[in-house]
């Protein structure tokens, strides 16, 4: 039997909970704070926007968040189970299992098809996948009917919902977005962004999502600001107006820390 | 365009490494063949006895047909084969010499097989070279100063040079016993004379009266060559055209300065007829490897950057412009890698000259010329290389549509041209049919014309490669995906859809197993032939060798006078050119010939006769393999003219054809044929047969009494000698295998190296999604296996479809011999190349978080 982690779920309804997590990169003068101590959670079921100008933090953030980097001080843990303890090996079949992605750009495999794309994951954990789930998710992005075809066959739009399908189809505990509509136009960005609003609302996911597009934000149940590596503040169910308005400070209060 | 290009190359470096690589190796082979070739050409052997004369007259010691062409007709003539018996010159062309202005003396030179005798033992020339002796005026060819004494002024006497006269342990007024045509014979030390000015590095020297040498070289009128010695203020070359013009109507040439050489050291003109083989042969196919290794890595590097070729589209760049600004890379490419690979191409020259001096395929003071020329050569046709290797992807790119600059874009486009197809295929069935020539013709010529099978297949395979790993992928894609998992299953998806990159793997590595099976296995199948015959023909019981040159008829007399001796037969190894046109054009062979006593020839060797009866085998009438007669068109009873080793003409008849050509040689023809044709006179060995039951050991070893020199040896013995020639071929063909695998190597690991490089957002991807290392690992190792199995399926196939039909034409089996070690090695090397090349760029890959790859820019 493959060796499985444990869901130990002693974190009281989060999904993810960062606990003073810290990223230094570098060492001695040339070493930048990434992330100073920065201790948030995410609750089960909930969309989660991280906003912050440019250099803030905010992939290290996700990065740290999803697994795929090691803070360099305090604790993670994803569904009660702490990461700093795994191995690249257990890390990876945690991410496999409990963990969906989504990247800007570049999210399949050019060589498959949209249905191999979608259902790799479940393939690379050696489980069978199952037909009804699959065309269940399939459904929801609507690309039923583009199964067979190839990613480059694919608008912006339809790649990234074959992208989001993928990251469902594990049933994961939390997926994580990286600017998932960043390299859309405004409508089918809008389409995406629907989509994970019902994934949450839909089926009790949980959606962490980097942006830097205010509209996208508006999507949320929760915004999250950050600024040379801190968490800034936040704004529960936001407007779009609202977040441009908090960013526009952000910015001239990130231009004034810097001088 | 060129600007773009260039800056195209220094941003994009890592694609290019290959091809660059590619052509460096390609001119430094180049450049090392080109220095060869021009040493082979200019000769230049120093001389030794012939360092006192201004010019050298000699015979042509090569043959070149004369062939009468249509005025647009430019198909170059045939290679001129070289003659392996001294040729000679009209002894009587001296005094006309002599009349000529600038001349102040000629002297005929005779030379012949004369060996001083101590103690029963022969004192051959320093290192095992010939003792030679002359006529006594040839002495100021060298010119040879008396030490002590006088010039010989009998036929009983005789002058030494003085290192013989030292080793000889004689003195002026002693006696001392001279083996000549076989005999040896006393004769009286006149003097004793040493070279003023060069020493005697690969011969002895003793001279007789001119009459007496006149009578012991046994060719009167002729003589091996004639010395002009000019007079004083004379213009060398000015006297040198002179004498051409006045020898030119009798054949002969005339030879000034470093070419004089050649006219004392036949085997150096047999060496540097063989460097000029080789070399032409080696640059040629260091040129072919370079330009299918280079189309196969710019091709993939432009594939690689599709999306860039689509966006210079977008924004207005013309198809045309596109092929200039690649054609522009090429010729920046070729020309920097060209220039580089100059340098160690001299130190290349450099190894395989020492290593050729050391096997004796080359005397080693044969000097290397390191001019110009090679340079030039080299770097005209790696630019050429470069620029015509990278037509195809330059036209490839140039049909980019600039839509493709937007969207994923980095599946590749499936299938390949039709232009690429239709050359391919023919190609293909070229090279199926020059397969089953050996079932219509037969012979050398046959073997020759299959072994352009290799090329026209890699050929098709290089131009067919995408469909060939396509279906590749498709029959081992299944089976890897059914047994291996998910590693599998990704594996067979990514050589589904990227046979491109799959082809340019497996071209080389078919190349390197199909080139280096076919040069390897064609020598050991000549070779395991030629034994088979030999032993298989033989009835021998001994053979008499002899280190003096040769043996005398005499010495087949007296063997067989050796109580229990049933049959002897002397043999006279040489050769005879042949003649003839096949497909239109003229061939020029110069073919194994064994000249025999005929009288017992049936008790000694069996030929396996086929036609005809060798009983009848006398004076003009002749046997030949079936393999000539097939080349040639002779039937039993037809007349032909052929060329004895010095190139006279003869007509001779076809009175028997026989099978064992590869242990006997093409033709066996009587002794009388030959004579005053071989440059000693001598047999090569006598085959001995014993009565049933007899023992003949110890008689015939008394034979070395009366033969200084004479050895008793069995047939395997003297075979084996025999095949050293071949042996020293198996390893020239030994070292270009080795260069073609080395040179296929780097461009395997280059283009896989490219290939997994361009990979590794693929790799972070998977392993974003939930893919472990050992799992993208077991992936690539799948892939590399699919390229490594089909490359070897494909090359050994190549191999094949060129080694059976050659076997078949040589020795009537179609199974060649293939010493399995070898081949083992062979695809053993290359395996682990392939497998290297994937796995190891796949790790370095796998280095880099998969969170920072996945988001680097293409
Ligand atoms: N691999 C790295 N090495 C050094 N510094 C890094 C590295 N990655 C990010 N940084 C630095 O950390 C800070 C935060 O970067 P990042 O998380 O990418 O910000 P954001 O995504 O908000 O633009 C920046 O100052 C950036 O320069
Ligand atoms: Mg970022």
């Amino acid at each position: 039997m493959r060796k499985r982690v444990v869901d130990g779920d002693g974190d009281g309804g989060f999904a993810v909970l960062l606990d003073r997590v810290s990223k230094v990169y570098g060492k001695g003068d040339n070493a930048v704070a990434a992330l100073d101590s920065v201790t948030v959670g995410f609750p089960r079921g909930t969309f989660t926007a991280v906003m912050g100008p440019s250099g803030s933090g905010k992939s290290t953030f996700l990065h740290c968040a999803a697994g795929l980097d090691q803070p360099t001080g305090g604790s993670v843990r994803l569904g009660g189970v702490d990461l700093s303890g795994l191995r690249e090996t257990a890390l990876t079949e945690l991410r496999r299992d409990r963990i969906g992605f989504v990247f800007q750009a570049f999210n399949l495999l050019p060589s498959l098809t949209v249905a191999e794309n979608i259902t790799l994951p479940l393939r690379l954990a050696g489980r069978r996948p199952d037909r009804a789930w699959v065309r269940e998710v399939t459904d929801r992005v609507g690309l039923t009917n583009r199964l067979a075809h190839r990613p480059s066959e694919l608008s912006g739009g339809q790649q990234q919902r074959v992208a989001i399908a993928r990251a469902l189809v594990t049933k994961p505990a939390v997926v994580f977005g990286d600017e998932p509509t960043g390299a859309l136009d405004t409508s089918t960005g809008r389409d995406v962004l629907r989509l994970l609003r019902e994934v949450v609302t839909g089926t009790g996911q949980t959606v962490v999502m980097v942006t830097h597009d205010p509209v996208a934000a508006s999507y949320a149940d929760k915004v999250l600001f950050l600024a040379d590596g801190r968490v800034v503040g936040d704004l529960i169910r936001p407007t779009a107006e609202q977040v441009a308005d908090r960013m526009t400070h952000l910015g001239a209060w990130a231009e004034a820390a810097s001088c | 365009m060129l600007s773009l290009a260039l800056r195209t190359l220094r941003a994009r470096k890592g694609g290019f490494v290959g091809a660059f690589v590619a052509l460096l190796f390609a001119s430094t082979l180049v450049t090392a063949c080109g220095i060869m070739l021009e040493s082979g050409l200019r000769g230049g052997t120093p001389t030794e006895r012939y360092a006192g004369t201004a010019v050298i007259v000699a015979g042509q010691q090569s043959y070149r047909p004369v062939v009468t062409r249509a005025p647009d007709d430019h198909t170059p003539d045939p290679m001129p084969v070289g003659l392996p018996e001294r040729v000679g010159v009209d002894a009587g062309l001296a005094a006309k010499i002599r009349q000529l202005p600038g001349v102040a003396r000629t002297i005929a030179d005779v030379s012949f097989p004369a060996t001083a005798v101590r103690d029963g033992q022969p004192l051959l020339g320093p290192g095992g070279t010939p003792s030679l002796g002359h006529g006594w005026d040839s002495a100021a060819l060298t010119p040879f100063r008396l030490r002590e004494g006088h010039e010989p002024s009998g036929d009983a006497e005789v002058v030494l040079d003085a290192d013989l006269a030292g080793r000889a342990g004689v003195q002026v007024g002693g006696q001392v016993s001279v083996l000549v045509g076989g005999e040896p014979k006393s004769f009286q030390v006149a003097g004793i004379a040493e070279p003023v000015g060069v020493g005697l590095a690969k011969q002895s020297a003793m001279f007789f009266t001119g009459d007496q040498a006149g009578k012991l070289a046994g060719q009167p009128g002729r003589a091996a060559a004639i010395g002009v010695l000019a007079a004083n203020g004379a213009d060398v070359d000015e006297l040198r055209d002179r004498v051409a013009a006045v020898v030119k109507d009798s054949g002969a040439v005339a030879l000034a300065g470093a070419d004089r050489g050649a006219a004392e050291f036949l085997a150096a003109g047999e060496a540097e007829m063989m460097l000029i083989t080789l070399s032409t042969s080696f640059g040629g196919i260091a040129l072919m490897v370079a330009i299918l290794v280079v189309a196969s890595t710019f091709g993939l590097s432009i594939q690689q950057r599709s999306r860039e070729v689509a966006l210079l589209r977008a924004i207005g760049t013309t198809p045309r412009q596109v092929r200039k600004m690649i054609a522009g890379e090429a010729l920046a490419i070729g020309a920097v890698a060209s220039v580089l690979g100059c340098l160690p191409g001299v130190a290349l020259a450099h190894w395989m000259f020492g290593q050729f001096a050391q096997r004796g395929i080359v005397p080693d003071t044969m000097p290397m010329h390191v001019g110009p020329l090679p340079f030039a050569a080299a770097l005209v046709a790696g630019v050429l290389t470069a620029v015509g290797a990278t037509f195809a992807a330059g036209a490839r790119a140039a049909r980019t549509k600039p839509t493709e600059a937007l969207g994923e874009a980095a599946l590749e486009r499936p299938g390949i041209g039709r232009g690429r197809l239709i050359t391919g295929l023919v190609f293909l069935f070229s090279s199926l049919t020059m397969m089953l020539l050996p079932l219509v013709i037969k012979g050398d010529a046959a073997a020759a014309a299959v072994s352009g099978v290799v090329v026209f297949a890699i050929t098709a395979v290089a131009l067919l490669g995408p469909l060939i790993s396509r279906r590749a992928a498709t029959v081992l894609g299944g089976v890897i995906a059914r047994s291996a998992g998910v590693s599998g299953y990704l594996a067979r998806a990514n050589a589904l859809n990227n046979s491109r990159r799959l082809a340019s793997a497996i071209t080389p590595l078919v190349l390197a197993i199909g080139f280096a099976g076919t040069a390897i296995f064609a020598q050991t199948t000549m070779l395991a032939a030629g034994e088979a015959d030999a032993v298989a023909g033989s009835r021998a019981d001994a053979v008499l060798v002899s280190s003096t040159g040769g043996l005398p008829e005499e010495a087949a007399r007296d063997a067989h006078r050796v109580p229990g001796v049933a049959a002897t037969t002397s043999v006279a190894r040489t050769k005879v050119v042949a003649e003839y046109t096949m497909m239109g054009e003229v061939q020029v062979r110069a073919v194994e010939a064994q000249a025999v006593d005929p009288a017992e020839l049936a008790e000694t060797v069996d030929l396996k006769v086929l036609t005809g009866d060798l009983k009848r085998l006398h004076g003009n009438e002749i046997a030949m393999s079936d393999q000539l007669a097939g080349s040639m068109g002779v039937k039993l009873g037809d007349t032909v003219k052929i060329r004895l080793g010095d190139g006279t003409p003869v007509e001779v008849k076809a009175i028997a054809t026989y099978g064992r050509n590869l242990g006997f040689g093409d033709v066996v023809m009587d002794r009388v044929l030959v004579a005053g044709h071989t440059t000693t006179g001598l047999a090569t060995e006598v085959l001995v047969r014993n009565a049933p039951g007899a023992n003949t050991a110890a008689g015939l070893a008394a034979l070395a009494q009366r033969y200084p020199g004479l050895t008793v040896v069995d047939q395997a013995t003297v075979h084996a000698q025999h095949a050293d020639q071949q042996r020293i071929a198996v390893w020239v063909n030994l070292i270009l295998a080795g260069l073609i695998v080395a040179y296929t190597g780097i461009a395997v690991v280059n283009t896989l190296v490219m290939a997994t490089s361009a990979r590794v957002r693929e790799f972070a991807l998977l392993r974003l999604i939930g893919a472990t290392r050992r799992q993208v690992l077991r992936m690539s190792r799948w892939e590399g296996l699919l390229v490594v199995v089909t490359s070897v399926v494909l090359g050994t196939a190549v191999a094949a479809a060129t080694l059976v039909p050659f076997s078949y034409a040589m020795s009537g089996s179609p199974w060649p011999t293939v010493p399995p070690a070898t081949y083992l090695a062979i695809i053993g090397f290359t395996a682990l190349l392939g497998m290297i090349g994937t796995i190891l760029p796949t790790r370095l890959a796998l280095r880099s978080r998969p969170a920072d790859a996945i988001g680097m820019r293409e």
